[in-house]
């Protein structure tokens, strides 16, 4: 799960900044309290609550207010990690209660859904590949099967990170390669200076973690969240589904880096070989993989087969499907059951903050659909975009890409699907077009954090390394960036409607 | 006029925000980097003798001790073993500094 990312994050481990807390609040207050009741949100509240009396819909509106309050606070939250992430989770169900917007028996349920199992049952799974250094393994084949040509390498560093990023937490892949790479650069470096090597080894391997978490559910606990998002408004994804949809983004980008990742950092050499053979007999000491490697792999390729065929051959079997979440949990379990991890092992490399706060998004999701406050936003939103022509369709779709890809910039890609997911989803349904693309493309668009050195766990890991500075991002950013848009748009256009036929506008 | 005026101030809040956030963030994984930084430093200052050559040491060392000691002497029992603890401690270094890639103790179960 790439979003375990927020664990290597400030957002966990520091306690209250009170500036930007206090910031929050004001804004909280301002909205919520200070400013006056506008007549819309009291006409969505009478609209979405038919037949209450006029104080009732008062109540109602206001809560629409104060709810709209608590995402303006929550932004703040989670762009200056303000609390440690988990509380801010927290606060979203104390907001709910304290102003008797949801009643106490409810609050517990806004917490729950399939999503929260699936990133819970997802994170022991990557733990578990971890614990038996099956990550490792993956670089290893990666290494013996790149050559030693350094373009085939930077192509072999992108596969070799993107591919296991769909499945496992990048936080995880990222630091497994940093000493691939390092030892490259190193072995080079003793008789060809090769600075520009180094650079492009590291950035290869953040690259491909960003490239790669869109492409499956699992890739980001982001992708969960709208995968709840969309299922609270009757839209099932399946894992196939969101694959087949995701898949173009990360063949296409990477394509794409392979050419322009040598081009802005020229690498002093195109050979590696000896590097590349030094490092393989290091490699090669490791031995061969153990039986129960073997069978942890196994269960992964297991859960993943479960996880595609869950609307098909498990519903024609069951009768009905188990959802990822079951599927992700009953792999979790399968490891324990057969003596491979132990309830420790997942209580101290399972970041149950990142579990806390995602079923925090998914509350803030509940209670802004089901208050109307989604519905007032979008509606006001519509009424800015309609005069301009880009309030439905592929117009919306591209809108709300070019959103998430420049808020994922400011904020993490978790923080900016659980803040305007539930709006734009609302967007989409009011104007006729398909949610699906809506929401898929705000949680592929939240992976375009090219710009900064935290945009993602995996550009962190890499720039601690010390080969990188904070301009080599925004080079690659000047390239990469509006590529990955004119991807996007490719594939909303042409590949998701032209190839996949998902239609654009609902009948 | 007052919901425009209030939309104005949040939206100029959120941007001096998302700034301000991020800036104090990128310091942050900078004083990061500049931690790794000094502690590859403070390695690089680091003697670091492989396996072969700790045990060359040692069997020297105590040869040594042998010769100019007798082998029940406790003092030359005292120097043996605090030889031993220091070739074991010199040994965990040179494993512990080397990433998975070149150590294969390393790998886990």
């Amino acid at each position: 799960m790439a979003d375990q990312e927020q664990n290597s994050s400030g957002g966990f481990s520091k306690t209250t900044n009170f500036k930007w807390l206090a910031v929050g609040l004001v804004l909280f207050i301002l909205i919520g309290f200070v400013m006056p009741l506008p007549a819309s949100m009291s006409a969505k509240a009478a609209s979405v609550f038919s037949g209450l009396s006029a104080d009732d819909v008062t109540v109602k509106a206001t809560h629409i207010q104060i709810i709209i309050a608590l995402l303006a606070a929550c932004t703040i939250f989670f762009a200056t990690e303000a609390l440690p992430m988990p509380a801010v989770a927290l606060l979203i169900g104390l907001v709910q209660l304290f102003f008797g917007i949801t009643a106490p028996s409810h609050i517990v349920s806004t917490y729950a859904h399939d999503a929260v199992w699936f990133i819970a049952g997802s994170l022991a799974i990557g733990a578990t590949l971890v614990k038996y250094g099956l990550d490792k393994r993956i670089g290893m084949m990666v290494m013996k099967m790149s050559g030693s040509k350094t373009r085939m390498i930077v192509v072999g560093l992108l596969l070799g990170t993107a591919i296991p990023s769909a499945f496992i937490n990048e936080a995880s892949i990222a630091p497994m390669y940093v000493p691939i790479a390092l030892a490259l650069y190193t072995l080079t470096n003793k008789t060809i200076p090769a600075p520009n090597l180094g650079k492009l080894l590291m950035m290869s391997i953040a690259v491909g973690c960003m490239i790669g978490a869109p492409m499956s559910p699992s890739g980001g606990a982001r992708n969960a969240i709208m995968i709840g998002f969309l299922s609270n408004i009757g839209v099932e994804v399946s894992f196939f589904q969101w694959m087949s949809m995701g898949v173009f983004y990360t063949l296409a980008m990477t394509v794409f880096m392979a050419f322009v990742l040598p081009l802005v950092f020229k690498p002093e050499t195109s050979d590696l070989s000896d590097a590349v053979s030094t490092l393989k007999t290091d490699l090669e000491k490791h031995g061969k993989m153990t039986g129960k490697q073997y069978l942890v792999a196994g269960i992964m390729l297991l859960v993943v087969f479960m996880w595609i065929t869950d609307k098909s051959i498990t519903r024609n079997l069951l009768g009905f499907s188990l959802g990822l979440g079951g599927v992700a949990i009953t792999g979790a379990v399968l490891y324990m059951l057969l003596g491979l991890a132990s309830w420790k092992d997942y209580e101290e490399n399972v970041s149950w903050g990142v579990i806390i706060l995602y079923a925090g998004a998914i509350s803030l999701g509940s209670v802004f659909r089901a208050s109307g406050a989604a519905g007032w936003l979008a509606d006001s939103i519509i009424a800015i975009l309609a005069p301009l022509g880009i309030n439905s369709g592929i117009a919306l779709i591209l809108l709300v890409v070019a959103i998430g890809a420049s808020l994922t910039n400011l904020m993490s890609a978790g923080a900016t699907v659980a803040v305007i997911g539930p709006v734009v989803l609302d967007m989409a349904q009011s104007s006729g077009t398909n949610p699906l693309l809506v929401g898929v493309g705000l949680a592929i668009a939240t992976s375009l954090a090219f710009w900064l050195v935290i945009g993602t766990p995996a550009s962190s890991i890499v720039y601690s390394a010390g080969m990188l500075d904070a301009k080599d991002f925004i080079r690659l950013a000047i390239f990469a960036w509006p590529a990955a848009l004119a991807v996007m748009a490719a594939m909303v256009s042409l590949y998701w409607a032209g190839v996949l036929r998902i239609p654009v506008f609902l009948e | 006029m007052n919901e425009i005026l209030i939309t104005i101030i949040v939206l100029i809040m959120f941007l001096f925000v998302f700034l301000a956030g991020r800036k104090e963030q990128v310091s942050q994984a900078e004083s990061d980097k500049e931690g790794h930084q000094s502690e590859k430093e403070s390695w690089s200052k680091e003697e670091v003798k492989s396996h072969g050559d700790i045990d060359a040491t040692r069997d020297e060392m105590n040869r040594l001790i042998e010769n100019k000691l007798d082998a029940d002497d406790d003092d030359g029992i005292r120097l043996k073993f605090l030889i031993n603890e220091w070739a074991d401690l010199k040994k965990r270094v040179f494993s512990e500094r080397r990433s998975w890639v070149r150590n294969p103790d390393k790998d886990s179960e």
